[in-house]
Protein backbone atom coordinates (compact mmCIF):
# COMPACT_ATOMS: atom_id res chain seq x y z
CA UNK A 1 0.00 0.00 0.00
CA UNK A 2 1.29 3.44 -0.78
CA UNK A 3 -0.26 5.08 2.28
CA UNK A 4 2.39 6.10 5.00
CA UNK A 5 1.50 4.94 8.44
CA UNK A 6 -0.68 7.02 11.12
CA UNK A 7 2.22 8.03 13.99
CA UNK A 8 -0.74 8.48 15.98
CA UNK A 9 -1.54 4.41 15.81
CA UNK A 10 -0.20 2.43 17.83
CA UNK A 11 0.86 -1.31 16.39
CA UNK A 12 -1.68 -3.20 18.35
CA UNK A 13 -4.05 -1.26 15.88
CA UNK A 14 -2.50 -1.26 12.27
CA UNK A 15 -3.64 -4.64 11.66
CA UNK A 16 -7.53 -4.41 12.77
CA UNK A 17 -7.28 -0.64 10.94
CA UNK A 18 -5.78 -2.21 7.75
CA UNK A 19 -7.94 -4.63 7.57
CA UNK A 20 -10.94 -2.35 7.62
CA UNK A 21 -9.39 0.02 5.56
CA UNK A 22 -9.02 -2.84 2.69
CA UNK A 23 -12.66 -4.14 3.40
CA UNK A 24 -14.19 -0.25 3.06
CA UNK A 25 -11.56 0.47 0.29
CA UNK A 26 -10.95 -2.49 -2.53
CA UNK A 27 -13.55 -4.56 -4.40
CA UNK A 28 -14.80 -7.29 -3.25
CA UNK A 29 -12.92 -9.46 -5.85
CA UNK A 30 -9.78 -8.58 -7.63
CA UNK A 31 -8.24 -6.82 -4.37
CA UNK A 32 -4.93 -6.89 -6.42
CA UNK A 33 -3.62 -3.74 -6.70
CA UNK A 34 -3.13 -3.14 -10.30
CA UNK A 35 0.45 -0.71 -10.44
CA UNK A 36 3.76 -2.66 -9.20
CA UNK A 37 4.43 -1.25 -5.77
CA UNK A 38 8.44 -1.70 -4.97
CA UNK A 39 8.04 -1.03 -1.38
CA UNK A 40 6.03 -3.94 -0.37
CA UNK A 41 6.55 -6.15 -3.63
CA UNK A 42 3.39 -8.60 -2.74
CA UNK A 43 1.61 -8.37 -6.13
CA UNK A 44 4.55 -9.80 -7.61
CA UNK A 45 4.02 -13.14 -6.59
CA UNK A 46 2.23 -15.00 -9.56
CA UNK A 47 2.93 -12.31 -11.74
CA UNK A 48 3.86 -12.84 -15.72
CA UNK A 49 4.65 -10.16 -17.90
CA UNK A 50 2.18 -8.49 -20.39
CA UNK A 51 1.47 -9.52 -24.01
CA UNK A 52 0.34 -7.89 -26.93
CA UNK A 53 -3.35 -8.05 -26.46
CA UNK A 54 -2.61 -6.64 -22.88
CA UNK A 55 -0.79 -3.97 -24.21
CA UNK A 56 -3.58 -3.25 -26.91
CA UNK A 57 -6.05 -3.01 -24.13
CA UNK A 58 -4.56 -0.59 -21.91
CA UNK A 59 -3.84 1.64 -24.88
CA UNK A 60 -7.87 1.57 -25.30
CA UNK A 61 -8.21 2.65 -21.99
CA UNK A 62 -5.77 5.67 -22.34
CA UNK A 63 -7.37 8.58 -22.95
CA UNK A 64 -5.90 12.07 -24.12
CA UNK A 65 -8.86 13.38 -26.07
CA UNK A 66 -10.54 16.94 -24.99
CA UNK A 67 -13.51 16.07 -26.95
CA UNK A 68 -15.17 13.19 -25.58
CA UNK A 69 -17.22 10.69 -27.26
CA UNK A 70 -19.83 11.38 -25.51
CA UNK A 71 -22.97 12.02 -27.25
CA UNK A 72 -26.12 13.06 -26.12
CA UNK A 73 -28.83 12.36 -28.99
CA UNK A 74 -32.05 14.57 -28.51
CA UNK A 75 -35.59 13.97 -29.85
CA UNK A 76 -36.24 15.97 -32.97
CA UNK A 77 -38.62 18.74 -32.17
CA UNK A 78 -36.19 19.53 -28.60
CA UNK A 79 -35.57 23.19 -28.44
CA UNK A 80 -34.44 23.59 -25.09
CA UNK A 81 -32.79 21.71 -22.59
CA UNK A 82 -32.31 21.82 -18.90
CA UNK A 83 -29.18 21.28 -17.61
CA UNK A 84 -28.86 19.99 -13.75
CA UNK A 85 -25.94 19.93 -11.95
CA UNK A 86 -25.43 17.22 -9.29
CA UNK A 87 -22.05 17.62 -7.91
CA UNK A 88 -19.99 17.75 -4.84
CA UNK A 89 -22.05 15.17 -3.23
CA UNK A 90 -19.44 14.18 -0.86
CA UNK A 91 -21.03 11.23 -0.14
CA UNK A 92 -20.53 9.91 3.71
CA UNK A 93 -18.21 13.01 4.31
CA UNK A 94 -19.03 14.30 7.63
CA UNK A 95 -16.86 17.49 6.91
CA UNK A 96 -19.21 18.59 3.79
CA UNK A 97 -21.62 16.35 2.93
CA UNK A 98 -24.06 17.44 -0.03
CA UNK A 99 -27.61 18.37 0.56
CA UNK A 100 -28.97 15.00 -1.18
CA UNK A 101 -27.10 13.06 0.88
CA UNK A 102 -28.29 15.22 4.35
CA UNK A 103 -31.80 14.72 2.88
CA UNK A 104 -33.58 12.42 0.61
CA UNK A 105 -35.98 15.57 -0.19
CA UNK A 106 -33.26 17.24 -2.78
CA UNK A 107 -32.96 14.03 -5.02
CA UNK A 108 -36.86 13.56 -4.92
CA UNK A 109 -37.16 17.20 -5.88
CA UNK A 110 -34.75 16.52 -8.60
CA UNK A 111 -36.16 13.51 -9.84
CA UNK A 112 -39.82 15.30 -10.26
CA UNK A 113 -38.39 18.20 -12.68
CA UNK A 114 -36.38 15.62 -14.80
CA UNK A 115 -38.00 14.24 -18.27
CA UNK A 116 -36.60 13.76 -21.42
CA UNK A 117 -35.27 17.32 -22.16
CA UNK A 118 -32.91 17.36 -19.06
CA UNK A 119 -29.60 16.65 -18.54
CA UNK A 120 -28.02 15.64 -15.35
CA UNK A 121 -24.38 16.12 -15.56
CA UNK A 122 -22.92 14.18 -12.18
CA UNK A 123 -19.92 16.42 -12.45
CA UNK A 124 -17.49 14.95 -10.38
CA UNK A 125 -16.26 14.89 -6.57
CA UNK A 126 -19.00 12.41 -5.62
CA UNK A 127 -17.19 10.08 -3.61
CA UNK A 128 -15.51 12.32 -0.88
CA UNK A 129 -12.27 12.52 0.79
CA UNK A 130 -12.90 11.04 3.89
CA UNK A 131 -12.24 7.00 3.08
CA UNK A 132 -8.30 7.51 3.75
CA UNK A 133 -6.47 5.55 6.76
CA UNK A 134 -6.02 9.10 8.41
CA UNK A 135 -9.70 9.57 8.43
CA UNK A 136 -10.00 5.92 9.69
CA UNK A 137 -7.19 6.13 12.26
CA UNK A 138 -9.59 9.27 14.31
CA UNK A 139 -12.79 7.91 13.67
CA UNK A 140 -15.34 7.87 15.95
CA UNK A 141 -16.61 5.02 17.57
CA UNK A 142 -20.22 4.59 19.03
CA UNK A 143 -21.75 2.84 21.94
CA UNK A 144 -22.01 -0.16 19.89
CA UNK A 145 -18.79 -0.39 18.55
CA UNK A 146 -19.28 0.69 15.30
CA UNK A 147 -16.55 2.78 13.46
CA UNK A 148 -17.60 5.98 11.99
CA UNK A 149 -15.72 5.78 8.23
CA UNK A 150 -17.31 4.92 5.27
CA UNK A 151 -15.15 3.16 2.85
CA UNK A 152 -15.17 3.90 -0.82
CA UNK A 153 -17.14 0.39 -1.38
CA UNK A 154 -19.92 1.65 0.83
CA UNK A 155 -20.10 4.85 -0.88
CA UNK A 156 -20.47 3.17 -4.60
CA UNK A 157 -23.24 1.67 -2.73
CA UNK A 158 -24.53 4.79 -2.26
CA UNK A 159 -24.10 6.68 -5.19
CA UNK A 160 -25.50 3.30 -7.21
CA UNK A 161 -28.79 4.18 -5.57
CA UNK A 162 -28.94 7.36 -6.36
CA UNK A 163 -28.24 6.87 -10.38
CA UNK A 164 -30.82 4.56 -9.92
CA UNK A 165 -33.28 6.51 -9.04
CA UNK A 166 -32.23 8.99 -11.68
CA UNK A 167 -32.25 6.96 -14.89
CA UNK A 168 -36.29 6.14 -13.64
CA UNK A 169 -36.44 8.98 -14.91
CA UNK A 170 -36.68 10.04 -18.92
CA UNK A 171 -33.63 12.41 -18.46
CA UNK A 172 -29.94 11.71 -19.55
CA UNK A 173 -27.77 11.57 -16.92
CA UNK A 174 -23.81 11.99 -17.69
CA UNK A 175 -21.07 10.87 -15.32
CA UNK A 176 -17.56 12.45 -15.12
CA UNK A 177 -14.75 12.34 -12.55
CA UNK A 178 -13.51 15.28 -10.69
CA UNK A 179 -10.76 15.91 -8.24
CA UNK A 180 -11.49 13.30 -5.74
CA UNK A 181 -12.24 10.65 -8.30
CA UNK A 182 -9.02 10.78 -9.74
CA UNK A 183 -7.58 10.84 -6.43
CA UNK A 184 -9.34 7.35 -5.91
CA UNK A 185 -7.70 6.28 -8.68
CA UNK A 186 -3.98 7.52 -7.79
CA UNK A 187 -4.50 6.41 -3.83
CA UNK A 188 -5.92 2.96 -4.42
CA UNK A 189 -4.00 1.44 -7.26
CA UNK A 190 -6.25 2.63 -10.64
CA UNK A 191 -9.73 1.38 -8.94
CA UNK A 192 -11.64 3.74 -11.32
CA UNK A 193 -14.98 3.58 -9.22
CA UNK A 194 -17.20 5.80 -12.19
CA UNK A 195 -16.61 3.02 -14.13
CA UNK A 196 -17.36 0.36 -11.49
CA UNK A 197 -20.79 2.31 -11.21
CA UNK A 198 -21.90 2.21 -14.74
CA UNK A 199 -20.87 -1.45 -14.76
CA UNK A 200 -22.73 -2.44 -11.50
CA UNK A 201 -26.12 -0.35 -13.24
CA UNK A 202 -25.66 -1.96 -16.58
CA UNK A 203 -25.36 -5.33 -15.19
CA UNK A 204 -28.90 -4.63 -13.03
CA UNK A 205 -30.33 -3.78 -16.29
CA UNK A 206 -31.37 0.05 -15.34
CA UNK A 207 -29.62 1.74 -18.10
CA UNK A 208 -31.20 -0.07 -21.02
CA UNK A 209 -32.50 3.44 -22.46
CA UNK A 210 -29.38 4.03 -23.35
CA UNK A 211 -29.29 7.48 -21.13
CA UNK A 212 -26.60 6.69 -19.03
CA UNK A 213 -23.08 8.02 -20.09
CA UNK A 214 -19.51 8.85 -19.01
CA UNK A 215 -17.20 10.82 -19.80
CA UNK A 216 -14.15 9.42 -18.77
CA UNK A 217 -11.35 11.11 -20.61
CA UNK A 218 -10.49 13.99 -18.12
CA UNK A 219 -11.34 17.18 -15.72
CA UNK A 220 -11.77 19.27 -18.99
CA UNK A 221 -14.48 17.76 -21.77
CA UNK A 222 -16.15 18.71 -24.44
CA UNK A 223 -19.96 16.94 -24.38
CA UNK A 224 -21.86 17.04 -27.72
CA UNK A 225 -25.64 17.53 -27.81
CA UNK A 226 -27.24 16.07 -31.06
CA UNK A 227 -30.58 17.23 -32.63
CA UNK A 228 -32.32 16.96 -35.82
CA UNK A 229 -33.05 20.46 -36.93
CA UNK A 230 -36.10 21.10 -38.71
CA UNK A 231 -34.62 20.21 -42.23
CA UNK A 232 -33.91 16.30 -40.69
CA UNK A 233 -30.40 16.96 -40.41
CA UNK A 234 -28.02 16.18 -37.22
CA UNK A 235 -26.95 19.61 -35.79
CA UNK A 236 -24.25 19.13 -32.83
CA UNK A 237 -24.17 21.51 -29.98
CA UNK A 238 -20.83 21.35 -28.27
CA UNK A 239 -20.81 21.81 -24.31
CA UNK A 240 -17.24 22.43 -22.33
CA UNK A 241 -17.86 20.26 -19.16
CA UNK A 242 -15.00 21.19 -16.09
CA UNK A 243 -14.82 19.73 -13.05
CA UNK A 244 -11.47 20.70 -11.09
CA UNK A 245 -12.36 23.07 -9.27
CA UNK A 246 -12.75 21.86 -5.45
CA UNK A 247 -9.22 22.60 -4.83
CA UNK A 248 -9.85 26.24 -5.04
CA UNK A 249 -10.52 27.86 -1.75
CA UNK A 250 -11.18 31.80 -3.44
CA UNK A 251 -14.56 33.03 -3.12
CA UNK A 252 -14.17 36.30 -5.27
CA UNK A 253 -15.14 35.86 -9.47
CA UNK A 254 -11.65 36.94 -10.46
CA UNK A 255 -9.51 34.60 -8.20
CA UNK A 256 -12.12 31.76 -9.48
CA UNK A 257 -11.61 32.20 -12.72
CA UNK A 258 -7.80 31.98 -12.84
CA UNK A 259 -8.22 28.94 -10.55
CA UNK A 260 -10.55 27.25 -12.63
CA UNK A 261 -7.56 27.26 -15.82
CA UNK A 262 -5.24 26.88 -13.72
CA UNK A 263 -6.63 23.15 -12.44
CA UNK A 264 -8.90 23.07 -15.93
CA UNK A 265 -6.76 24.57 -18.58
CA UNK A 266 -7.89 27.42 -20.83
CA UNK A 267 -11.41 27.32 -21.88
CA UNK A 268 -12.54 27.23 -25.43
CA UNK A 269 -13.19 29.90 -27.83
CA UNK A 270 -16.90 30.27 -28.73
CA UNK A 271 -18.00 26.37 -26.75
CA UNK A 272 -19.75 27.35 -23.50
CA UNK A 273 -17.78 26.27 -20.66
CA UNK A 274 -19.77 24.85 -17.24
CA UNK A 275 -17.82 24.63 -13.91
CA UNK A 276 -18.60 22.58 -11.45
CA UNK A 277 -17.56 21.66 -7.65
CA UNK A 278 -16.55 25.59 -7.48
CA UNK A 279 -16.32 27.67 -4.47
CA UNK A 280 -18.71 30.35 -6.32
CA UNK A 281 -21.38 29.94 -8.84
CA UNK A 282 -22.87 32.22 -11.38
CA UNK A 283 -21.81 33.66 -14.77
CA UNK A 284 -17.94 33.84 -13.91
CA UNK A 285 -16.91 34.97 -17.74
CA UNK A 286 -18.50 35.76 -21.22
CA UNK A 287 -20.06 32.02 -22.17
CA UNK A 288 -18.63 30.67 -18.57
CA UNK A 289 -20.48 29.66 -15.91
CA UNK A 290 -20.31 28.03 -12.83
CA UNK A 291 -23.03 26.04 -10.75
CA UNK A 292 -22.87 23.82 -7.86
CA UNK A 293 -26.33 23.61 -5.62
CA UNK A 294 -25.28 20.79 -3.77
CA UNK A 295 -22.61 22.48 -1.93
CA UNK A 296 -23.65 23.27 1.69
CA UNK A 297 -20.21 25.13 3.00
CA UNK A 298 -17.81 26.58 0.63
CA UNK A 299 -14.29 24.85 0.57
CA UNK A 300 -12.33 27.14 3.61
CA UNK A 301 -8.40 27.18 4.16
CA UNK A 302 -7.43 25.32 7.30
CA UNK A 303 -8.23 26.67 10.38
CA UNK A 304 -11.05 29.34 8.48
CA UNK A 305 -14.60 29.15 9.48
CA UNK A 306 -16.85 27.54 6.40
CA UNK A 307 -19.09 29.72 5.21
CA UNK A 308 -22.58 29.16 3.48
CA UNK A 309 -22.31 28.54 0.09
CA UNK A 310 -24.47 29.94 -2.51
CA UNK A 311 -27.79 28.58 -3.13
CA UNK A 312 -29.20 29.56 -6.32
CA UNK A 313 -28.32 29.19 -9.91
CA UNK A 314 -28.82 25.67 -9.61
CA UNK A 315 -29.63 24.86 -13.57
CA UNK A 316 -28.97 26.40 -17.00
CA UNK A 317 -31.31 26.30 -19.80
CA UNK A 318 -30.32 25.95 -23.20
CA UNK A 319 -32.02 26.94 -26.27
CA UNK A 320 -30.81 25.14 -29.18
CA UNK A 321 -31.26 27.09 -32.18
CA UNK A 322 -32.19 25.52 -35.93
CA UNK A 323 -28.62 26.82 -36.84
CA UNK A 324 -26.45 25.10 -34.41
CA UNK A 325 -26.31 28.18 -31.98
CA UNK A 326 -27.46 27.71 -28.52
CA UNK A 327 -28.43 30.44 -25.80
CA UNK A 328 -27.78 29.98 -21.78
CA UNK A 329 -29.91 31.25 -19.82
CA UNK A 330 -29.13 30.91 -15.89
CA UNK A 331 -31.92 29.78 -13.50
CA UNK A 332 -34.68 26.91 -13.32
CA UNK A 333 -37.75 26.06 -15.73
CA UNK A 334 -39.74 28.42 -13.15
CA UNK A 335 -39.04 31.95 -15.33
CA UNK A 336 -40.59 30.05 -18.38
CA UNK A 337 -44.67 31.04 -17.69
CA UNK A 338 -46.95 28.39 -18.16
CA UNK A 339 -50.18 28.77 -19.38
CA UNK A 340 -52.53 27.33 -15.93
CA UNK A 341 -54.97 25.31 -18.16
CA UNK A 342 -57.39 25.04 -15.34
CA UNK A 343 -57.97 28.58 -15.26
CA UNK A 344 -58.57 28.88 -18.61
CA UNK A 345 -60.91 26.46 -18.14
CA UNK A 346 -62.75 27.99 -15.92
CA UNK A 347 -62.37 31.52 -17.51
CA UNK A 348 -64.05 30.01 -20.53
CA UNK A 349 -66.93 27.98 -19.01
CA UNK A 350 -67.83 31.37 -16.94
CA UNK A 351 -68.12 33.42 -20.39
CA UNK A 352 -70.01 30.60 -21.94
CA UNK A 353 -72.59 30.41 -18.56
CA UNK A 354 -72.90 34.27 -18.53
CA UNK A 355 -74.03 33.94 -22.55
CA UNK A 356 -76.13 31.38 -21.33
CA UNK A 357 -77.65 33.36 -18.49
CA UNK A 358 -78.41 36.24 -20.57
CA UNK A 359 -80.00 34.59 -23.47
CA UNK A 360 -82.36 32.92 -21.01
CA UNK A 361 -83.25 36.18 -19.37
CA UNK A 362 -83.69 37.70 -22.26
CA UNK A 363 -86.16 34.81 -23.71
CA UNK A 364 -87.83 34.39 -20.42
CA UNK A 365 -88.42 38.49 -20.47
CA UNK A 366 -89.73 37.91 -23.99
CA UNK A 367 -92.30 34.84 -22.98
CA UNK A 368 -93.48 36.53 -20.30
CA UNK A 369 -94.46 39.66 -22.43
CA UNK A 370 -96.11 37.10 -24.80
CA UNK A 371 -98.03 35.28 -22.20
CA UNK A 372 -99.32 38.44 -20.53
CA UNK A 373 -100.25 40.38 -23.32
CA UNK A 374 -102.33 36.76 -24.61
CA UNK A 375 -104.13 37.22 -20.74
CA UNK A 376 -104.88 41.20 -21.90
CA UNK A 377 -106.26 40.10 -25.45
CA UNK A 378 -108.11 37.59 -24.11
CA UNK A 379 -109.44 40.10 -22.06
CA UNK B 1 -47.01 12.69 -4.68
CA UNK B 2 -50.06 13.52 -3.02
CA UNK B 3 -53.30 11.55 -2.20
CA UNK B 4 -56.80 12.15 -2.82
CA UNK B 5 -59.67 12.18 0.00
CA UNK B 6 -62.05 10.55 -1.78
CA UNK B 7 -60.41 7.17 -3.65
CA UNK B 8 -56.57 7.36 -1.86
CA UNK B 9 -55.43 7.24 -4.99
CA UNK B 10 -51.79 9.08 -5.58
CA UNK B 11 -52.17 12.21 -8.36
CA UNK B 12 -49.21 14.08 -9.81
CA UNK B 13 -48.20 16.93 -7.42
CA UNK B 14 -50.29 20.27 -8.60
CA UNK B 15 -53.02 18.01 -10.34
CA UNK B 16 -56.79 19.83 -10.08
CA UNK B 17 -58.57 16.50 -10.52
CA UNK B 18 -58.04 12.91 -9.58
CA UNK B 19 -57.28 11.19 -12.58
CA UNK B 20 -59.26 8.16 -11.43
CA UNK B 21 -62.90 9.43 -9.94
CA UNK B 22 -62.46 13.00 -10.69
CA UNK B 23 -62.96 14.42 -7.23
CA UNK B 24 -61.97 18.08 -7.81
CA UNK B 25 -58.70 18.79 -5.62
CA UNK B 26 -57.88 22.58 -5.68
CA UNK B 27 -60.20 25.54 -5.61
CA UNK B 28 -60.05 26.04 -9.30
CA UNK B 29 -61.07 22.28 -10.19
CA UNK B 30 -64.05 23.60 -7.77
CA UNK B 31 -65.09 26.55 -9.02
CA UNK B 32 -65.00 24.19 -12.49
CA UNK B 33 -67.30 21.91 -11.45
CA UNK B 34 -69.36 24.59 -10.36
CA UNK B 35 -69.33 26.49 -13.59
CA UNK B 36 -70.27 22.53 -15.21
CA UNK B 37 -73.23 22.40 -12.79
CA UNK B 38 -74.62 26.12 -13.67
CA UNK B 39 -73.77 25.44 -16.81
CA UNK B 40 -76.09 22.20 -16.94
CA UNK B 41 -79.22 23.97 -14.90
CA UNK B 42 -79.13 27.05 -17.55
CA UNK B 43 -79.56 24.68 -20.86
CA UNK B 44 -82.47 22.89 -19.08
CA UNK B 45 -84.05 26.68 -17.80
CA UNK B 46 -83.71 27.74 -21.97
CA UNK B 47 -85.29 24.03 -22.83
CA UNK B 48 -88.10 24.88 -20.67
CA UNK B 49 -88.66 28.44 -21.52
CA UNK B 50 -88.99 27.24 -24.86
CA UNK B 51 -91.95 24.94 -23.68
CA UNK B 52 -93.58 27.21 -21.26
CA UNK B 53 -95.99 29.57 -22.02
CA UNK B 54 -98.26 29.74 -18.59
CA UNK B 55 -97.46 33.17 -16.74
CA UNK B 56 -97.44 32.05 -13.30
CA UNK B 57 -94.98 28.99 -14.53
CA UNK B 58 -93.02 31.45 -16.25
CA UNK B 59 -92.82 33.13 -13.01
CA UNK B 60 -91.41 29.83 -10.99
CA UNK B 61 -88.88 29.55 -13.90
CA UNK B 62 -87.62 33.55 -13.66
CA UNK B 63 -86.87 32.84 -9.72
CA UNK B 64 -84.93 29.80 -10.71
CA UNK B 65 -82.85 32.03 -13.24
CA UNK B 66 -82.36 34.45 -10.51
CA UNK B 67 -80.53 31.79 -8.58
CA UNK B 68 -78.57 30.91 -11.34
CA UNK B 69 -77.33 34.94 -11.43
CA UNK B 70 -73.11 34.76 -11.56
Amino acid sequence: MSETPNPYTSEKKKKPLMDLYKKGNFPEEGKQPKKVNLATADELENATLAKRMEFAKKLKQKHTLNISNVVVELPKGCDHVELFPLSSLNIFDTSNPGKSVRDDKYINELCRKLNKNSIVVMGGDLFGKQWKMADLAKADITEDNKVMWFGINYRLKELIKIVTKLLNTDAHIVLMRGSQENEIMKRLDGRDVIQELIDTVILKGKAEKGNLYYVNEGVQEIIQLAKPNSRGKIVYYPIELRTNNALSKTTTAKGYLSASIKSNGEPYAEIPSIDFNGNIVGQINENHYSVSPEKVYNETPVGKKPTLSPKTYNQLTMFLNDDGTMDIVQGDSNFLTEDNTAEIELSKKLAHNTCLFDLAESKLREEKFKAYGNIVSKK
Amino acid sequence: MKKCEKCKAEVMEGANFCHTCGEALTSVAESIKKEDRRGAMLEVVLALIDKIKDPNDLEVLNSLLKKLKP
